[in-house]
């Protein structure tokens, strides 16, 4: 599918060439679109279903520019940029073993075990190459807009621990493993 | 909260020989909420979060009113800076906030719509904790205490 979007420099275009992502390195960057309101508190703001962002960087290469994550992708959208937000950039300071970002978060409730992964994931779409997003699955299921209030939002603790260290990665500007 | 005591305590927070000169300066101010250590203006707090946030649930009232007891409580233990730099919302999920962003790091009381609350704190550095609570097993003294450590 190519890019139908006009203000979308070709440079972001996911080109069929363009390869994906599997591998990060201490010092990438990752740039999110943030608002006032999450920097002063990530508590307060911060999705869980909605986790997008751009690589900036990878294994010391330019992928994308901090203005390009302020560009609208979304075709029912009619704007251009996300003027009422900033920047928040993230610096990748430890990775796993497999140099990638996940983590596992484990709940028992009412004798029911629950299991929830965080994880660093190259998104590419047409219009932005460079997207990627935490992806968030519990007990195999991934978390998405659609699904969120019959999953994640019913385990209380599962989603303050999920919040709580997306909000540590936001006010301390990392990702650490 | 009861409501005529708050008028006692005024007048001996006003008489007192040790508290006076702080807290004039505080009663000076003019400033709402935590950044006057009057009882009436705690009360009045606990009302703004009842107006603002109308989804409130009951679980949250009683969490809130704990930490607001004991927040009166402590006032006179602690450094009344210290109370100026609260702030409070509500997340998507209606969790009620109670934070302070401090030099040390961030601070959050987390109050779920029902079962549970919790502590999160966030250093600037390393450190970092999060810590879960039920109503009934909660020390609220010491929680409010761990609120404004940082």
């Amino acid at each position: 599918m190519e890019c139908t979007l006009q203000y979308i420099p070709e440079r972001l275009h996911n080109n069929i060439d363009r390869e994906i992502i599997s591998k990060y390195s201490v010092g990438d960057i990752i740039y999110r679109r943030s608002s006032e309101r999450e920097l002063n508190n990530p508590f307060a703001s911060i999705s869980l279903y909605e986790i997008s962002n751009n690589i900036g960087s990878n294994c010391l290469k330019i992928i994308s520019l901090e203005k390009d994550v302020l560009y609208n992708i979304l075709k029912d959208n009619r704007f251009e940029t996300y003027d009422d937000k900033v920047v928040c950039t993230l610096k990748i300071k430890s990775l796993n073993e497999d140099c990638q970002y996940f983590k596992v978060f484990n709940v028992e409730k009412n004798q029911i075990k629950y299991k929830c992964t965080l994880a660093l994931i190259h998104d590419p779409i047409p219009c932005m190459y460079p997207h990627c997003l935490f992806r968030i699955i519990l007990n195999n299921e991934v978390v998405v807009k659609d699904n969120y209030n019959d999953t994640l939002k019913r385990i209380k603790e599962l989603r303050t621990k999920i919040r709580h260290e997306l909000a540590t990665m936001v006010y301390r500007r990392s990702i650490e493993c | 909260m009861e409501n005529l005591s708050h008028l006692g305590f005024q007048e001996m927070l006003s008489e007192s020989f040790y508290a006076r000169s702080t807290y004039e300066d505080q009663f000076n101010i003019g400033k709402d909420a935590f950044n006057s250590p009057l009882v009436n203006e705690v009360k009045e707090l606990y009302n703004q979060f009842i107006r603002l946030y109308d989804t409130i649930s009951e679980f949250q009232i009683k969490v809130l009113t704990n930490i607001l007891n004991e927040v009166n409580e402590i006032k006179l233990k602690i450094d009344p800076n210290r109370l100026k730099d609260i702030e409070h919302d509500m997340n998507e999920d209606g969790d009620l906030l109670l934070f302070r962003n401090t030099s040390n790091g961030l601070i959050n009381l987390i109050i779920h719509e029902d079962e549970s609350f919790a502590f999160s704190y966030i250093g600037k550095e390393n450190e970092t904790s999060l810590e879960f609570y039920s109503l009934e097993e909660a020390d609220f003294e010491h929680l409010v205490l761990k609120f404004f450590s940082f």
